[in-house]
């Protein structure tokens, strides 16, 4: 009896491979029927991402059971095998243990560290686990895999810092106010940029209007999408006034916002912080804004810098979880071997 | 048996003080989970010797009161707060403060007590007194460390260099609620202190020689000091960095106005 893994993921195969093998949830479970009617595995269950597709299995037969798995690969997603053979990767034991701690913790993800990865997995076990497709062994080691993925967050950094400009921004508004709750935020601008900004604070409850200085619709299409409000360019200044965040995004080649303008705000807010965004090029912001006391601004090129210090710093904290993860996967094998005799661990 | 109880209590807090600097650095946890024993052993330590001192009577004449009991309030408030706001950074400030206490209640003659106290002996106002100015120290010393954290975030965000500080102090909003309110708190028990003390003094006509000794002068100063940043805070005529600056700074002279009026003892004595 032997734990494998057969699958591709973003370090082996292309988007265009990716996408052909990617199952929705209604489809993993017709596989994970068709490899119980072919008996191919004695547990067995299908996790599906757009990051990867794996098929992590108990066997006894690893290269025919293998070969029956890449068939039916083959057959559910109608792409021919040889199209995509070269791009997959079938690991044992022990690595195909520690394959699966690493993907339940992020670190085998594109963005090391991420945390929407260890929900796929829960929820790829549960479907398994609901059609009784996993027994003592997958069970235990995915269960096993959870506690994992919770330790090394716990005990190590891997989860610190966003990687994205978007999240940045939300992390260093929450660093200021706290709650993003019913905070108001404005938004100059209808580009891609502040679109995804906008959106990232009205999802942690930040109140937010848009402003298009040319196209009003424009604003309001955006507004009605994220779910704020329009507000045309002649009246921004005194819904700035009110704001406690202010994101500019627009194409303009001038500066629209000065330091006295932001001055007089700040008169009017009492000094109470207030947060600036500028991520147009060329800035939309006076620089000398930021020498003002409690406001913060920061410029696209500072959310990028955070953005990659924080990925470095997630970089940095491999070698250790690296090592948890090693260590788990010694606990698990020797769980194993106790369970079902030294010659199947 | 005291002064063994203290050190103990001391050291325990040092090597406390000095994992949860190393944890902050390192990150690795058991660095502060035995910090957090250190420090646990300590305020046993320092419990211990405070309520062996109130068991026999001894806390009113001997100086412990004022010397000792202030920094097991310091430390007593931030477990509160570090438990209360979940943040593993207010001890990594509290316990300087707590230290600083420590070595002060060390190298002061015993007998010396807080400014005006000395001529205390007896009366309902000495509990009043003594309770409202160490619960409004107690508050008094949260603001100025929520203060220096709001000042410390707000120069990480301003500098933007988001390190480890950055990443585990809270809000601005957070360290300026706190601030508000412990302080706050804090001026008005410490000024009930000082009235308390006033109307006992005043039934002894000791009035004039108690403002003859510059600690309560200098006390008086430091709290008008507290009242005027807070006035400024309550009327909101201002808030932020220029309020935590004033909270840090005034607290910087009350350190200074203490530690330059007061005696010392010789070398060993204790």
């Amino acid at each position: 009896m032997e734990i494998l893994v057969l699958g591709l993921n973003h370090k082996t195969a292309p988007l265009e491979v990716r996408e052909k093998l990617s199952f929705p949830s209604q489809k993993t479970e017709e596989i994970l029927r068709a490899l119980e009617e072919k008996r191919v595995f004695r547990e067995r269950l299908l996790l599906s991402t757009c990051n990867r597709t794996e098929i992590y299995g108990v066997g006894s037969r690893p290269h025919e059971e293998v070969g029956e798995a890449k068939r039916l690969l083959s057959e559910f997603s109608h792409v021919n095998l040889t199209e995509f053979e070269d791009k997959l990767y079938v690991l044992r034991q022990p690595d195909s243990v520690s394959h699966l701690f690493s993907v339940a913790s992020g670190l085998d993800s594109m963005v090391i560290g991420e945390t929407e990865i260890i929900g796929q997995v829960k929820d790829a076990y549960q479907a398994a686990h609901k059609n009784q497709q996993t027994g003592k062994v997958l069970n235990t080691l995915f269960q096993r895999s959870f506690k994992v993925a919770k330790n090394l967050r716990t005990q190590t950094d891997i989860g610190v810092g966003r990687v994205s400009v978007a999240s940045v921004a939300v992390d260093l508004a929450e660093k200021i106010f706290e709650n993003l709750k019913n905070t108001k935020a404005l938004v100059i601008g209808t580009g891609e940029m502040s679109n995804q900004v906008a959106r990232a604070m009205i999802s942690k409850g930040a109140l937010a209007s848009i402003v298009s200085s040319r196209h009003y619709d424009r604003a309001e299409k955006m507004a009605r999408e994220l779910g704020g409000s329009a507000v045309r360019f002649e009246d921004y200044e005194a819904e700035a006034r009110r704001a406690d965040m202010l994101i500019t995004a627009t194409l303009a080649p001038l500066v629209l916002i000065h330091k006295e303008q932001v001055r007089g705000w700040m008169r009017r807010r009492h000094g109470k912080p207030l947060f600036l965004i500028d991520i147009a090029v060329p800035r939309n912001i006076d620089p000398a804004v930021e020498k003002l006391d409690n406001v913060y601004l920061y410029n696209l090129d500072d959310l990028r810098g955070i953005a990659e210090k924080n990925r470095v710093y997630r970089e940095s904290q491999l070698e250790e979880c690296l090592g948890l993860v090693k260590r788990q996967t010694q606990y698990f094998m020797e769980w194993l071997g106790k369970e079902f005799g030294p010659s199947e661990a | 048996m005291e002064t063994v109880g203290f050190f103990f209590a001391t050291a325990a807090y040092l090597a406390g003080w000095a994992l949860y600097l190393v944890n902050f650095e390192t990150q690795a946890p058991a660095f502060f989970n035995w910090g957090k024993k250190f420090v646990f052993a300590g305020f046993l330590a320092h419990l211990a010797v405070l309520a062996a001192a109130v068991w026999g009577g001894d806390l009113r004449g001997s100086g412990i009161l004022s010397h000792w009991v202030a920094p097991f309030l310091i430390l007593s408030t931030a477990v509160f707060m570090e438990w209360r706001y979940k943040t593993r950074i207010w001890m990594l400030f509290s316990l300087p403060v707590v230290l600083l206490f420590c070595v002060l209640a060390f190298v002061l003659k015993p007998e010396d007590g807080p400014a005006g106290l000395q001529v205390v002996r007896s009366g309902g106002y000495l509990a009043a007194h003594t309770g409202f100015i160490l619960s409004g120290f107690a508050g008094m010393i949260t603001a100025v460390l929520s203060a220096a954290m709001y000042l410390v975030q707000s120069y990480q965000l301003k500098s933007k260099r988001v390190g480890n500080f950055f990443l585990k102090l809270p809000a601005l909003d957070t360290l300026d609620r706190i601030h508000f309110r412990s302080l706050a708190l804090g001026v008005v028990l410490f000024s009930l202190g000082i009235l308390s003390g006033l109307f006992w003094a005043k039934n002894l006509r000791e009035l004039h020689q108690v403002f003859r000794d510059p600690k309560v002068v200098l006390s008086f100063l430091t709290c008008l000091a507290y009242w005027l940043v807070l006035g400024f805070r309550m009327s909101a005529l201002s808030r932020g960095q220029k309020i935590a600056a004033g909270t840090v700074i005034t607290f910087a002279l009350l350190v200074a106005t203490f530690v330059t009026t007061h005696d010392y003892a010789p070398p060993g004595g204790f």
